[in-house]
């Protein structure tokens, strides 16, 4: 089971996500109910889920950090957040890029570089959202 | 206890230099605290004042307690009241300050640290806004060779990985191979940290590699990472005049040599 985290709706692709059957966490008020079909939860409920949990940016990515007894966490990267950024700390892109709780997987091979030469190689590149895979990078010893 | 009037650069550093020496100093603005009240709250041993002070003032303290030593920062006026002056003077004992001077406790020396390593670092801490827009040329071709570029003001390059602080500008300059000085104002910072800079200079500086454009740069770089940057006479250099010798050649006026041995040995901890 995977579930993805979204603080705010608007940053993920609603359709993509609901079409791989991936739960949604969320508070956010979401769009009608048409577009879309994946089981959505309130956020807090990642605390209990035993899944695997997406995150797609930094802000959410922190959430993962925050709970030290969930070890399948993946952030997902489709751009170089910081780049759009107004002030920010190192430290910050450390604890969320160089994380050994989380895999990194790259949406675009012009992503994986930039994260390999500034922070680590991502164990994935995966231009399509395909959860065979996300499972088989998080069952990996 | 020892009092430094504050609101020139040299008493900061001065107040600097004897903290990391462990030896009790307070900075003093005489704008905020009337001379006698802090006279009287800090019961100095030895006052440290600069041109920001009330002579007058000075004289009377001067008066009521002859045997409390007074240092004056600055150079030696007829109406100076002090025991020894930091800065020039004829009539006075003088230590005088080398415009190369360096505040060697201002230092955090960095450790090596694989998370933050890289082949090429630079930061745009003390740079204006001008400048950085100004470089922004040599910026794309550091960019280009792969630097990665820390601190404020903000770079609009991917390469801009955000503010640090100052342990981890250390940590980042120590695990680097080489590190760009895109002004030319910090590379004695980042030598004593453990760095090997790359300098941005017109003229040449002893010791040290150099650039003025794109080719230098690129020169200079390529050359660095080759063949690997020792800085071990750049650092004696930089040594051989620092806030520590001031602070040990002002015990030494004083008499204090076992204070003046203190800072000495501080001042070989850098090494």
């Amino acid at each position: 089971m995977i579930g993805v985290i979204a603080e705010n709706i608007n940053d993920i692709d609603l359709e993509e996500f609901s079409s791989c059957g991936i739960s949604i966490f969320s508070n956010s008020i979401l769009p009608v109910r048409d577009t879309y079909s994946a089981s959505v939860y309130c956020m807090h409920n990642i605390y209990s889920f035993q899944g695997i949990l997406i995150a797609t940016n930094m802000s959410d990515a922190f959430k993962l950090l925050s709970n030290p007894s969930h070890s399948k966490n993946v952030l997902i990267v489709d751009n170089l957040e910081w780049t759009k950024k107004e002030v920010f700390n190192y430290r910050d892109l450390l604890k969320v890029y160089q994380s050994d709780t989380i895999k990194l997987v790259a949406r675009t091979r012009q992503v994986y570089d930039d994260l390999k030469n500034f922070f680590k190689e991502p164990d994935l590149l995966l231009e399509k959202l395909d959860v065979s895979k996300i499972e088989e990078l998080c069952n990996e010893v | 206890m020892i009092v430094i009037e504050t609101g020139i650069e040299q008493s900061k550093y001065i107040g600097s230099a004897l903290a990391s020496c462990g030896i009790d100093s307070v900075g003093w603005d005489s704008k905020i605290k009337p001379l006698f009240k802090m006279v009287s709250e800090q019961k100095p041993e030895l006052i440290i004042y600069n041109i920001n002070s009330d002579v007058h003032g000075i004289k009377k303290l001067k008066e009521s307690n002859p045997a409390l030593p007074i240092g004056y920062i600055g150079d030696d006026t007829d109406n100076i009241i002090a025991d020894f002056v930091i800065g020039k003077s004829k009539t006075k004992p003088a230590i005088t300050v080398p415009e190369s001077i360096f505040p060697l406790s201002t230092i955090i020396v960095g450790k090596e640290d694989p998370m933050v390593s890289s082949d090429i670092c630079c930061f745009t801490h003390g740079i204006t806004q001008d400048k950085a827009n100004e470089t922004r040329e040599l910026v794309i071709k550091l960019c280009s060779l792969g630097c990665r570029f820390f601190g404020f003001p903000r770079l609009d390059v991917k390469n801009y990985l955000g503010v640090v602080d100052a342990d981890m500008r250390a940590n980042i300059i120590k695990s680097s191979k080489v590190c760009i000085d895109l002004d030319g104002t910090s590379w004695k910072n980042i030598v004593m940290t453990g760095g090997r800079p790359i300098v941005y200079s017109n003229s040449d500086i002893k010791n040290i590699k150099t650039f003025n454009d794109e080719e230098s740069l690129v020169n200079s770089v390529k050359t660095a990472l080759e063949d690997s940057i020792d800085c071990v006479v750049a650092k004696k250099q930089i040594m051989q005049n620092t806030f520590f010798d001031l602070c040990a050649s002002m015990f030494y006026i004083l008499g204090a040599k076992e204070a003046a041995q203190v800072v000495l040995d501080k001042k070989d901890s850098y090494k």
